[in-house]
Order: C-alpha cells, then structure tokens, then sequence
C-alpha cells in the first residue's frame, strides 16, 4: 500500500483529503503544521507528499524543499495553494513540486493527479 | 466670622459625603464588574462546548456525504441522512446556526460536485429560511452575516434584497450585499455599480473583484462603458477591472482617462494602459510622466516598461542617467523587464561614468535579487 | 495660596477621572462596532489579490545570534504574499551575520544602496540563494542604534508599508493581513496604524509561535498586564477613534512608507523614536492640509517579553518618561495651536498634563500633604476618604479592562489566571503605582539634568528586554 504524507493546517481540509485518500486505499500520514511536516519528513517512509503554501511555523516552500532534499529530486510533490497565490506555486516548482491545486478543490481531481503521479 | 466657619464645615459635609458616595459606586462597580466577568466566562464556555460538540458530528455526517458521492446507494444514504438530521439535530436555533457555519466551511473548501451536494443539502434542511429571517435582523452584523452566507450558497431568489441592501448607509452590510448581489444576479450582476453612491473603499473593491473573478466570463460586462459616471470610486473599480479582465477593448478610453482629476482613476488607467499592452500609450504615457506625482511617476515608468519600444526605451535611459534614486531604480527595472534590448542599455550603463548609474545596472542585472 | 492650589489639585483630579470615563466609553463603542465588523471577514481576497499593497517587515538585530535563525524562520512563516522581511544587521559585535548567511544561504547582492534617510553607512545588502527563503533580506550596516537600524531598513525597502517590530516579538501569523486592512477602508488617507502588545512573561510558546496564553507568574509583569490592558484596549482604542493617537507602539506599527520618509524617517536623538515619528508624520501632514488618518487595531497581534524586576522596568520607563518629554518639546509648536485641530488642542495638551506631568503633580500632591502633617493639619479621616476615592477609582477601571479583555479577546482562559489578575489589580494601586510615579519623576529629573541616553543606547544594543517601545 502506498503511503502520503499531507501537511495541511485547515483541520476540515485534512480531514476531507484523509477520508478521500483512504477510500483510494493510500494509508495517510497527517501533519497539521511545517514543524511537524519536516519532522515526518525525516522520520517517516512514504510514497508521496502533499503539502498547503502557508502554514504555521515552516512554511510550504520550506517543506517542498526538505522533501526535495531528503527523498531525492524525483520525489513527487503537490502543492496546495489558494487562488492567486500564482507566485508562490511558481516559487515551490522553482523548489521541483511536480502539481498543484488550488483551494477550493475537487476531491475527484485530487484524486486523479494523486494517481497520476504515482503510477509515473 | 461665625457664619463663614460653618459654611465652611458643610462645605467640607459635602464633598466627604460626595467623596464617599463616589467611592461606594466605584466599589460596588468593580464588584459588578468582576461578577459580570465571571458569568460571561462560564455562559461563554458552555457554548463553546455546545459548538464543539456539534461541530464535530456535523463535520463527520457532512464530509461522509461528500465522498459518498460515487456511491451506488448514495441517493438512499442521503435520505437517510436527511432524516436523521432532522429528527435528531434540527429542533433548535442554535443547532441550526452551527450547522449552517460548518456545511458553509465545507463549501467554500470544495469545488465542483461536492458544492452541488452540499448546496442540495442546505436548501432540502431548509437552513436557508433561517438566513432569511437574520436578515430582518435588527444588528447589522448578523444581517451582513446573513447576506454574505446566502450570496456564497448562491441562493438567487435572494437577489433583489441584496440590491436593496446594496446602498446601505453602514459600509460592511453595504460589502456584503454588493458582494452577494455580484454572486446571485446572472444578467447584470454589475448593476449596482451604476447606482452606488457612497464611495466603495480599496478593501471592497478587493473583496468585489475576488468574487467577480468567479463570474461565468461571458457575463462580464464592457467596464470601459462606466468611465463616465460621477462617484470616481466607480470608476477607479472599472479601471482595475478592465486590466484583470483583460479588456484590450479599451485601450482608447483609459487613455483618455489618464488626465482625469482624480488621482487614483489616473493612477490605475497607467497601471492598466501597460498591463493591457496598449502600445498606442507610449507617447500618451511619456507626455504625462512630467508633471505628475512621484506616485504616479512610478507606475509610469513600469507601464512604460511593459510597452517596450525603442522611444520608450530612450525615454527610461534618460530617466536611469538624470531622475532621483526612486524614479532611477523604476527605470532600471522596466528597461530590465524589456527584454534583450533592455539588457544592452544596462550593459553599457555599466560602463559610465556617473558611479550612481553604475550601481543600479548592478543592481538591474544581478540576477540573485 | 492654600486655597488655590486645593482647586488646582481638584481640578486635576476631576478632568482626569472625567478623562478616563470619557475614553472607556468611546472604546466601549469602537470595540464593539470592531469585533462585529470582523466577525465574517475572510482575509482571502487580500492574500491573492495583485491589487493588494505591498509589506516590508524591517526588523533590526544587535548581538542575537542564538535566537536570530528562528525569529527569522517565524517571520518567514507570516501569512501574507506581497510581502519581504529586511532584517538589519546593526554591527553586532557577534556572529548574528554569520550565522544568518549560513542558515539561509545568503549571498552578497550587486544593492543599488541609496541612503535617502541618512544615517551609519550600509556594509552590504544579503539575499537567499534557495527559492524557499526568497521573502528575506539581510541588511548589513554599521551601528547606530535602533531609529538608524530602521531608517536602513526603510531606505532598502521599495514597498508601499513598512512594518517595524522588535526581532524577539512573536506575531501572530495573520498580523500582517489585519495590520494591512485599516491602510484599505478608509474614506481618507491613513498613515499609518498601530497594533496592540501583549506580554509573553510565562506563555507558552514554540519555535515562535504563540501556543497559550498564561498570566505572568512575576508579580512585577503582572501589573504591566493590567497596565497594558487598560492603555491598549481602553486608552488608545479611545483615542484613534477621535483620531487623535499620538504613539503607536514601537514593536509593532505599519506605515505608510513615502509618508515615513517624506517626513524624516526615524530621529536618532531621541530615546522615544517611536512617538516622534508618528507625530512628525502628522504635523506632515497637516501642515500639507491633507485629510489623514491614523489608525489602530486592538487585536492582540504582537507578545513580547516584559521586564519581570524592578530595576529593569524602572530604567525602561525612565526611558519612555525622557521619550515623551523630547517629543513634546520637539513639537512644542503644536501646544494649544488651533491650526493642528485636535492634534494641537486636544492630543498634545492630554499628553502634556496627564502623560508627561502626571508624575510630577502627583508627587507635588504627596508633597504638600506631608507639608499639612507637618504644619499640624492632622484631619487623617479627609486623608483616608481622598486616598480611597483614588483608590476605589483606579481599580474600577482596572476591573473594567479585564472585562473588554473578556468580551472581546478572552486570551486568559483559566479561572485561576483571571483570579490571579483581580489581585493584582486590587494591589496595584498601592504597590505599584507609587513606584512607576516615582520612575516618572525620575525620568524627567534626568531629562533635565541632561542625561544623553543616545550613546548609552548604541553601546547597550536595543533587544535587552528594558528597552522595548510600547
């Protein structure tokens, strides 16, 4: 079974991409801030990271880049970002995120660019 | 001399028993006052408990409905759900209200399908009947709350309340209608703007022009056909829609605007007039640049940059080498963003003599910055 | 003789009392109508907007390189897009630079460096090489004290508001979004706004951020909780409602930054920077006849630590006492000047009387009671009913910011904490009063014996607890 991390601070969207991801049938690893996501970042085994732009204490870029920097170049990344936030999905794919979604999203789309990018 | 003594002792009678009068109110004030705190802490806490509680459950059943959605059963399962909303959930005010707030947060989270399911939701539990009766509302926040829930639910029937609502004399109830009335009228939903009176503030316009981006494109109207009414305010709004709605339509009417008497409408037309790529500005925009503000100088100068062309080119070289610091570095950086020919100029700004002028193609062409 | 100086003294006493009534109510209103008029706001459209203005964070730094890698990072995580953090290195005698160019890959940049506001000369300008940290700045200059520090900062800034705060402050994430706000929906000009401090003594806190609020367990930061509650949510809430705010608070304030510079950016000679520059902005514009506005906003956005003895507090508000009297008498022209409106006819006079010379009357008070002792005047009952008439007073209103406290912010949420501050309250008057009475006078003993602190300050640094702005 494929594992993903998600770091994301709104607790209604985690729990939603959660739900979704496990009824795809990944197992979930959750981290509610950047501190705690570079903590499973270094800690944890995983397949893919899904990571929000704008969290408390480290923020997304800072997470995209400790992943980029531990798992290797290829490691798939998506970003989650509000709309018009442009810039700083441009900055994290400077950083290597492979995709991005922009809030508010569809749980269907979330779900194909997830399968997508891991069965590459 | 007897007299005068014993007016003064009741003078002095009267502001003791004056002084202890006061300090009798102030005592028992602060008494009052530290009892009235403890009872709102207690009162308080007890809803916040009551919410979280409610939140959570309603969270569960509203997030398992969504991802239902692929379900063979999932008309049965929503049924069910309904009715067990009813039945158990919905017999207050209250419960309604926190679960209005919690299917609100998932909607806003969710695009597509996931939207539709929860809208269906809300209108089949009736949720709306209760924003419509905060309208009548005699605080304007709940009002405001109100309108601003049923324009995100895009429950249009709702739509002319929203009009009226739209010239409110308090500037956030006026927000939140103005901003509604732009998600639920289908037609024409800038009609409001034709109308409005009170001058609609840079943070309204932000929030106007957040939802209007979310508006079906062929609905968005001409902008540039509302250049000439009164409230500038208006018309500054139009100015920054023109540009974000990339209406190169335009281009003739907002460089007609950059005289206008208002200063910002002027501001924005330079602002547009490059991100519209209005090559026919150039000399416009060159001709203005004098005697202008320091403000207006700046986004002169990188509108100009946007344009490109080799008299717009010479006219920021001129500007790099003689204006102040401020105006210089503007120069720079739109001579930079010119491109290939851009990067020439500053190649040999490197070379003068002026040590100033040197510095800033440094600074123009140090791509770390 | 005795006559007059017995109205004078009650004179004094009842426009300060009717003062303080009059500014608890006020706030009451404009807290009220502010809360309300927050409670659906979603910051969203001014987080991904263009059209939004944009923010430089100026943050000076002296000797701080054991915590300077992580207020760096917290600042880095505030949530707002068009915005920069220009941390200005003022010489430290450290490795504060050093440790920053390797924690953040910095780099040496080609800086066109203008000094339009003058001050110690820029040794280089640094920026992040990894995309990650692109929003930072390093300014690298001589020392000069912290108003040079902040004009660097300003003159390397090209954004549209500049925020000053202290390094060590901890901001709330959404700071920067609700300081930006009042810049936006104004009918007329705003210059600039002021954001509230709260003390950090005893919170708990978590590489930078604010996890929960707790009441200081130091008697001595105790009382600057009250003291602080009653100035942030009574005092000046009042005051930037009749527009009339004549200090906004140094560790934490936006403005706008032409204005700022237009008007002369930080003075170096004054130990009250902060204050100054508001009112010369003002004067700015004023003198222009220009419709401005200055605003504030009473949510907790900034928690800073607090001196927690008395020798330290006592040297910090020495220090605030000579900031105040410099900016009066820098401003003297404003005094009773009807030209300035309020600003001259009401703000300056209230500053005056009730900030600056408080300290002194009331010693001058103490005085001539001890001179009726003496001379045999020995009417104890009157002296009791007066003592308890200031007394009875002062905790009413104490009572009553705890209870603003309450219904707009409830940052203390357990029972024991809220009994905690009642006490305090109740001693405050008589503990603590006399001594910040007694740093009042002392301040201006030294101001006028011509104490320069201006030195003593660039030799001392400025992140030492004592010398914070609030």
């Amino acid at each position: 079974m494929k594992r993903i991390l998600i770091v994301e601070d709104e607790d209604l969207i985690l729990k939603a991409l959660e739900f979704r991801l496990r009824r795809d049938g990944y197992d979930v690893i959750k981290a509610k801030d950047g501190r705690d996501g570079l903590k499973a970042i270094e800690t944890e085994m995983f397949d893919l990271l899904i990571t929000d732009m704008m969290l408390p204490f480290n923020n997304g870029l800072e997470v995209v880049n400790k992943a980029k920097e531990m798992k290797g170049k290829n490691f798939p990344v998506i970003v989650l970002s509000n709309v018009g936030l442009e810039n700083v999905v441009l900055d994290a794919f400077k950083l290597g995120a492979d995709d991005y979604i922009t809030k508010p999203f569809s749980p269907v789309e979330l779900s194909i660019r997830v399968k997508r990018l891991l069965n590459k | 001399m007897e007299s005068l003594s014993s007016s003064k002792s009741d003078q002095y009678d009267t502001i003791i028993t004056f002084c202890i009068a006061f300090i009798v109110c102030c005592l028992s004030g602060a008494f009052i006052t530290g009892v009235y705190l403890f009872y709102i802490r207690f009162r308080n806490q007890y809803y916040a408990k009551r919410i979280a509680r409610l939140e959570e459950r309603y969270g569960l059943l509203l997030t398992g409905i969504i991802f239902d959605e692929e379900d063979e059963q999932f008309e049965e399962k929503r049924k069910k759900l309904i009715k067990h909303f009813k039945k158990t959930y919905l017999r207050s005010h209250f419960n309604k209200r926190v679960l209005r707030k919690e299917l609100l947060k998932l909607y806003k989270s969710f695009s597509g399908s996931s939207q539709k399911v929860l809208r269906d939701l809300y209108l089949e539990l009736r949720l709306h009947k209760e924003a419509l009766a905060d309208l009548n509302s005699t605080d304007w926040s709940v009002r405001a709350d109100a309108v601003k829930e049923l324009g995100q639910i895009q429950y249009t029937d709702a739509k002319l309340k929203m009009l009226k609502l739209s010239s409110h004399e308090n500037p956030e109830l006026r927000l939140e209608a103005q901003a509604a009335f732009l998600a639920l009228e289908k037609e024409n939903p800038f009609g409001f703007l034709e109308t409005a009176k009170a001058k609609i503030t840079e943070w309204q316009q932000l929030n106007l022009e957040e939802i209007a981006k979310r508006i079906e494109s062929d609905k968005i109207p001409l902008f540039a056909s509302w250049f000439g009414l009164r409230n500038q305010s208006v018309v500054e709004f139009c100015v920054k829609m023109t540009a974000t709605f990339n209406q190169f339509e335009s281009g003739e009417a907002l460089i007609q605007l950059l005289h206008a008497k208002d200063i910002r409408v002027a501001k924005e037309a330079v602002k547009a007039l490059g991100n519209l790529f209005v090559v026919e500005a150039q000399l416009p925009l060159i001709e203005l640049y004098p005697g202008s503000s320091q403000e207006v100088q700046n986004e002169i100068i990188m509108s100009l940059g946007k344009l490109g062309g080799t008299e717009v080119l010479q006219f920021l070289t001129d500007i790099l080498y003689t204006a102040p610091h401020e105006q210089a570095m503007k120069a720079g950086m739109a001579i930079r963003s010119t491109g290939y020919d851009g990067d020439l100029i500053l190649q040999q700004a490197l070379q003068s003599e002026d040590t100033h002028v040197v510095a800033i193609a440094e600074h123009m062409l140090d791509e770390r910055i | 003789m005795i006559e007059i100086f017995n109205n004078a003294i009650l004179l004094y006493g009842i426009t300060i009392t009717l003062s303080y009534v009059l500014l608890a109510i006020i706030s009451a209103r404009a807290l009220n109508y502010y809360i309300r008029k927050n409670k659906f706001v979603s910051h969203e459209a001014l987080l991904s907007s263009p059209n939004a203005p944009s923010v430089s964070l100026i943050a000076p730094a002296y000797n701080e390189e054991k915590t300077i890698v992580e207020n760096i990072r917290s600042l880095l995580s505030i949530h707002y897009n068009n915005f920069e953090v220009i941390i200005v290195n003022d010489g430290s005698k450290d490795n504060t630079l050093q440790t920053m160019i390797e924690a953040y890959d910095l780099q040496k940049v080609n800086f066109a460096i203008h000094q339009e506001l003058p001050g110690k000369p820029i040794r280089g300008v640094y920026k992040a090489m990894n995309p990650a940290y692109k929003k930072l700045t390093v300014v690298d200059k001589v020392n000069g004290g912290k108003a040079d520090a902040l004009n660097a900062g300003i003159n390397i800034s090209s954004y549209d508001l500049i925020t000053c705060i202290d390094v060590d402050c901890i901001i709330e994430q959404d700071g920067i979004l609700r300081m930006v706000k009042p810049f936006m929906e104004e009918n007329v000009k705003v210059i600039a706004s002021g954001g509230v401090i709260r003390i950090a003594n005893s919170c708990e806190i978590e590489d930078g951020k604010l996890i929960k609020a707790h009441v200081p367990k130091s008697l001595v930061a105790r009382f600057q909780v009250i003291e602080y509650l009653r100035a942030f949510l009574m005092g000046r809430m009042g005051w930037s409602k009749l527009n009339g705010l004549l200090l906004i608070s140094g560790a934490m304030g936006m403005f706008d930054r032409r204005i700022a510079i237009a008007s002369g950016g930080y003075n170096h000679n004054t130990v009250g920077e902060d204050m100054e520059l508001v009112v010369r902005m003002r004067r700015y514009m004023a003198d222009r006849k220009i419709k401005y506005k200055v605003t504030y906003i009473p949510d907790p956005l900034c928690w800073t630590e607090a001196p927690s003895d008395y020798k330290i507090l006592s040297r910090q508000r020495n220090r605030w006492m000579r900031g105040t009297m410099e900016t009066l008498w820098i401003h003297r022209k404003l005094a009773f000047n009807p030209r300035y409106g309020l600003l001259g006819l009401i703000s300056y006079p209230y500053w005056m009387f009730y900030e600056w010379l408080a300290p002194v009357i009331e010693f001058l008070g103490v005085c001539y009671f001890v001179f009726l002792i003496v001379t045999g005047y020995d009417n104890w009952y009157l002296f009791m009913v007066l003592f308890l008439v200031v007394y009875a007073f002062a905790i009413f209103m104490s009572f009553l910011a705890l209870l603003y406290e309450e219904l707009t912010y409830h940052q203390y949420t357990s029972k024991r904490d809220t009994l905690k501050l009642m006490l305090t309250v109740l001693l405050e008057p008589i503990i603590y009063h006399p001594r910040s009475t007694w740093w009042g006078l002392k301040g201006n003993i030294d101001k006028i014996k011509g104490k320069n602190t201006w030195g003593e300050m660039t030799r001392a640094g400025f992140n030492k607890v004592e010398n914070k702005n609030v």
